[in-house]
């Protein structure tokens, strides 16, 4: 229980009994009262490794957002070949001009590596949007109505998880041509697969909250079933979906990168988007130096694995914040 | 006064589903024609073990839960047959209170969201009107009006039960049916609330149905008692009587099996063991539900007739074909296989 | 020599050293145990009752718990300072402790024979043959009907009434010393609790076992009890024979207990006189006695010192500055009405 909690409790009993006693030992200071996100909240932030990915993450969000103002000036644009350096340029290891040195075209892999957060976390982020909006929706007829109506999205829900994951990606993706091959329909792709995994969270989310007391209670009142779902269910169900949610983006991640590794992933057209990298498609160009300049494909490498590590440690932490709350 | 609520008949028989196509494969008969009725003013106790029905009926009352037959009569009109607007009126006139303290409160509201939903979703009163009503209720139910923008989690288990009072009073109902509402507390915090409970119900003329499982608590509370087993309402009288003069061998039984926090007594009191378990809804045994276990049963009469609930006294009925006043004719029955 | 009592518990301190600061749960604790006793602990959510007894069975989690004083001499040896391999000795074999909620005190994935016989294999080392056969024998004893044949059920094929005299089986199994009951009966209808408290007292004369009863229903307590610990706030308030305690009550916490229970056997229906306030939380405990907040009679000494548990009369303890004295008696006070 946290000190909040106490002091309030001290407070409430202060204010609250006869006279006749000696004082209960006095308030420290006037309450902050806190909502229970505001609690998980503070919970979130006791917990230094959640911190520390939080922070990763914002690092990185920061540098790929203002990529164009720095990067480029110090480093070097991440695509553009400059055909009269590149010979010279080429698969040089790290050095102050290239913190992690070049690639085989005579381009400055950190530039790639920042430029290539930009796909990344916008596919990761984008995607998981997509399945929670789908999810969601579905999530809450399945929970809510029950019978008929769950069992059909139900099935169909299992039709999709049935599919191996990847196989079906690249099915879909293949079917387009390259250049149709944009963030959009990758981004549409990945998500539609993942929405059946947050519809059955958020089912079984609804399903517990629908039994409280605190539901019958509004039904008792005379709320009406769109009152109960807006104010009493759906508030209290979506805690699950956030921790989820998180760390899908993680998934995410990984599958565009795998995507992009076979060659699926996002085609920018080089005219309109010319800073756009993929760390996959960065590892699988870097597969022939594999030996020589492992660097091609650590440095990418490395970015996927911190970049998803912390949005699992995120998502962790989240869990934790909201959890303790959860069951009081 | 006269009679605010009238139920007769009362049935619910929850289906069992199983299998893919949600087959019925069976029925708990959770509560089985039971006929009461609830004066203005008074507190009538609902008693029964697990398995009894007693909170299936509570929420019928409140149409929380639809009955499978039977009527209620509220105010002279029937309470079954209400929809739309009238249903909602009927809701302003009979609220609940609920069990358990912290799971009957939306952690995610403040308590004056709670307190004051009923009065938003009936609109009554302006907004600046419904936040002196919500500091009123929580000032009657004995809490602190300036904590109206607290959450639920801040407070204790009697406090929280406390605002679950002043939820129910918002509308000014006439009935409140109170559905084990000190079970969850302890023996300290219960006193208070019953108490509370007491002075709310004069100073509003109120009428309780009040739902319980500890008899002492009901006999404290209640004028009169209604006592129930599996499914069935066996014995109602006058508080007094009940448990002075139980009439039915299973409150017999029951008055008999509650230990009372005085030694000497203790140790002079007769208890009567019924044997084994109480049976499954699912199953109820033929006949009288409670002869499997009576101590006075005679076969076969009470295994193929169902007694009737018929009047053994001025206001006192029993369903029992040997319904008579206690000490019953027979030893210690022990606790036998 | 004097010869040692079976129990005997001094002074006891736990506390739980968390984040958000120091939880005394128990914090003084003492009292005497003989065989064939029944000592009735009683008190409210978290007045530290269960808590103490399983800081006596070593099952608390060191740290965050942790003894910060106080004895606990179980025949002589010290329950608190023997080598683990030692309690592991004791614990299921000579003190035994049966919990609240026979739902999920038993596995649910193993038969009832295989649960009940492993104490038995575990201490007496019995093989499996002996172990199904005193199975039987203690589910005969315990009153569940065709004992040969439910020695292979499953949990869940047993109602809680019945689940409950299986956990008193296995806790009597290899004839324990002492039994802990911790609330054996407070998740049970009440005509399936009276056949368990018939149990007990029945077992008890057969066996001659000691037994510890942890409860917050002080009519339980007026049945089954010789002598009575009342506990507030982790605290030992009162201690004596259940006479003593019911009858001639020396600590106001006791005399407010007492005022706001209903009873059922009244014939005119008395007031219920509550005691104001809330129960404090261990964190933050009042300074000086425990109960003072909540005390109707609390002077300022109270506030600064707190009161030891010391005799009053004879061997009634009771840990109140005042309890005792000629002019210190409970009054007709007026009830303290609705307020929390």
């Amino acid at each position: 229980m946290s000190d909040v909690t106490d002091d309030a409790k001290l407070l409430s009993d202060a204010e609250n009994s006869p006279t006749t006693a000696p004082e209960t030992p006095e308030p420290l200071k006037p309450q902050v009262t806190r909502t229970l996100w505001g609690d998980a909240w503070y919970r979130l932030r006791r917990n230094k490794l959640a911190l520390v990915a939080l922070t990763w993450l914002l690092i990185v969000i920061v540098a790929a957002v203002t990529a164009d103002l720095w990067v480029i000036p110090l480093y070097g644009p991440p695509n553009y070949i400059n055909t009269q350096t590149a010979a010279a340029d080429r698969l040089e290891p790290p050095s102050i001009h290239h913190p992690m040195g070049t690639d085989d075209l005579g381009r400055d892999v950190f530039s790639r590596v920042v430029y290539g957060a930009r796909i990344s976390l916008t596919v990761g982020v984008a995607a998981v949007l997509v399945s929670v909006v789908i999810g969601l929706l579905l999530g809450a007829l399945s929970g809510y109505y029950g019978k008929f109506v769950d069992t059909t999205i139900m099935r169909i829900a299992d039709i999709f998880l049935a599919f191996p994951y990847i196989l079906f990606a690249i099915l879909l993706l293949s079917v387009l041509p390259p250049s149709e091959r944009g963030m959009f329909p990758v981004i549409v792709t990945i998500g539609v697969l993942g929405w059946p995994s947050i519809a059955r969270v958020f089912r079984s989310s609804i399903l517990s909250v629908k039994e409280a007391d605190y539901v019958e209670a509004g039904r008792a009142v005379g709320a009406s079933d769109a009152r109960l779902m807006a104010r009493h269910i759906l508030p209290n169900a979506v805690a699950p979906i956030i921790v989820y949610a998180t760390m899908s983006i993680g998934g995410a991640i990984l599958t565009e990168a795998a995507l992009s590794f076979l060659g699926l992933g996002v085609q920018a057209d080089p005219v309109k988007a010319p800073n756009a990298v993929s760390w996959g498609r960065m590892i699988s160009d870097g597969q022939n130096y594999l030996m020589s300049n492992p660097g091609l494909i650590v440095w990418p490498g490395l970015a996927i694995l911190t970049t998803v590590l912390a949005f699992t440690l995120l998502g962790d932490g989240v869990r934790d914040a909201l959890d303790v709350k959860m069951k009081d | 006064m006269g009679e605010l609520i009238k139920v007769r008949g009362l049935t619910k028989h929850f289906p069992i589903h199983q299998g893919v196509f949600s087959r019925n494969s069976g029925k708990v008969y959770a509560v089985d024609g039971v006929d009461f009725e609830v004066n203005q003013g008074e507190t009538l106790g609902l008693v029964g073990e697990s398995g009894s029905g007693k909170s299936t009926t509570g929420r019928m009352l409140i149409r929380l839960i639809e009955p499978t037959a039977g009527t209620i009569v509220f105010d002279g009109k029937d309470a079954l047959s209400l929809k739309g607007r009238d249903l909602q009126a009927y809701r302003r006139q009979v609220q609940f209170i609920f069990q358990d303290p912290y799971a009957s409160l939306n952690p995610r509201m403040t308590i004056g969201e709670i307190v004051g939903e009923p009065l938003a979703i009936h609109k009554v009163g302006t907004r600046v009107e419904q936040t002196k009503r919500v500091k009123e209720l929580l000032d009657v139910v004995g809490l602190n009006p300036e904590h109206v923008n607290r959450y639920p989690h801040e407070f204790s288990g009697g406090q929280r039960q406390r605002i679950g009072i002043a939820r129910a009073l918002a509308l000014n109902p006439k009935l409140i049916v109170a559905d084990e509402p000190v079970s969850a507390l302890d023996v300290s915090i219960q006193a208070q609330v019953l108490n509370l409970l007491d002075e709310l119900q004069t100073q509003f003329d109120l009428t309780y149905l009040f739902i319980a499982h500890d008899l002492s608590v009901v006999q404290h509370i209640s004028d009169r008692v209604a006592v129930m087993y599996l499914g069935k309402l066996v014995e109602v009288a006058d508080w007094k009587q009940l448990y002075s003069e139980p009439n039915h061998p299973y409150t017999q039984s029951l008055l008999s099996a509650v230990p009372v926090p005085d030694p000497k007594v203790q140790r002079e009191r007769v208890r009567i063991l019924l044997p084994g378990d109480p049976p499954s809804p699912i199953d109820p045994p033929t006949g009288c539900r409670f002869h499997t276990r009576c101590p006075i049963v005679q076969l076969p009469l009470c295994a193929d007739s169902d007694p009737e609930l018929r009047e053994v006294a001025p206001g006192h009925r029993a369903a029992c074909h040997f319904a008579k006043p206690f000490p019953i004719d027979i030893d210690v029955v022990k606790a036998s296989v | 020599m004097a010869e040692h009592k079976l129990l005997e518990v001094t002074d006891l301190r736990m506390h739980f050293f968390t984040r958000d600061g120091v939880v005394k749960a128990v914090d003084g604790v003492s009292y005497d145990l003989d065989r064939g006793e029944t000592l009735g602990v009683v008190g409210e959510s978290g007045s530290g009752k269960s808590v103490s007894a399983m800081t006596l069975m070593r099952l608390i989690p060191m740290p965050p718990g942790k003894i910060v004083g106080g004895e606990a001499m179980f025949r002589g040896n010290s329950l608190l300072t023997m080598s683990d391999r030692d309690m592991r000795d004791i614990r299921g074999n000579e003190i035994a402790m049966i919990f609240q909620d026979p739902m999920t005190s038993l596995n649910p994935v193993y038969r009832i024979g295989k649960q009940l016989g492993e104490p038995l294999r575990l201490h007496k080392g019995m093989n499996k043959k002996q172990a199904q056969e005193r199975a039987v024998e203690l589910l005969d004893l315990v009153g569940i009907p065709h004992a040969s044949s439910r020695v292979k059920d499953y949990p869940h094929q047993f109602s809680g009434g019945m689940r409950q005299r299986v956990m008193i089986a296995m806790a009597l199994a290899n004839d324990p010393d002492i039994l802990i009951a911790d609330e054996p009966t407070t998740a049970l209808d009440v005509t399936i609790q009276a056949q368990i408290i018939e149990l007990m007292e029945e077992l008890q004369q057969r066996t001659g076992a000691a037994i510890i009863m942890i409860t917050h229903d002080l009519g339980v307590v007026a049945d089954m009890a010789d002598r009575i610990l009342v506990m507030y706030a982790g605290r030992a308030v009162e201690y004596g024979t259940v006479d003593e305690v019911f009858y001639r009550p020396m600590h106001p916490y006791t005399w407010g207990l007492m005022d706001s229970l209903p009873r059922h056997d009244m014939t005119e229906k008395g007031e219920l006189c509550p005691i104001k306030g809330q129960p404090p939380s261990l964190i933050h405990v009042p300074a000086g006695c425990s109960f003072h907040p909540r005390c109707p009679y609390a002077k300022e000494r109270c506030r600064i010192e707190e009161p030891p548990l010391r005799a009053v009369e004879g061997s009634h303890l009771a840990a109140c500055h005042f309890a005792g004295d000629s002019d210190f008696s409970r009054d007709e006070l007026e009830c303290a009405g609705v307020s929390a």
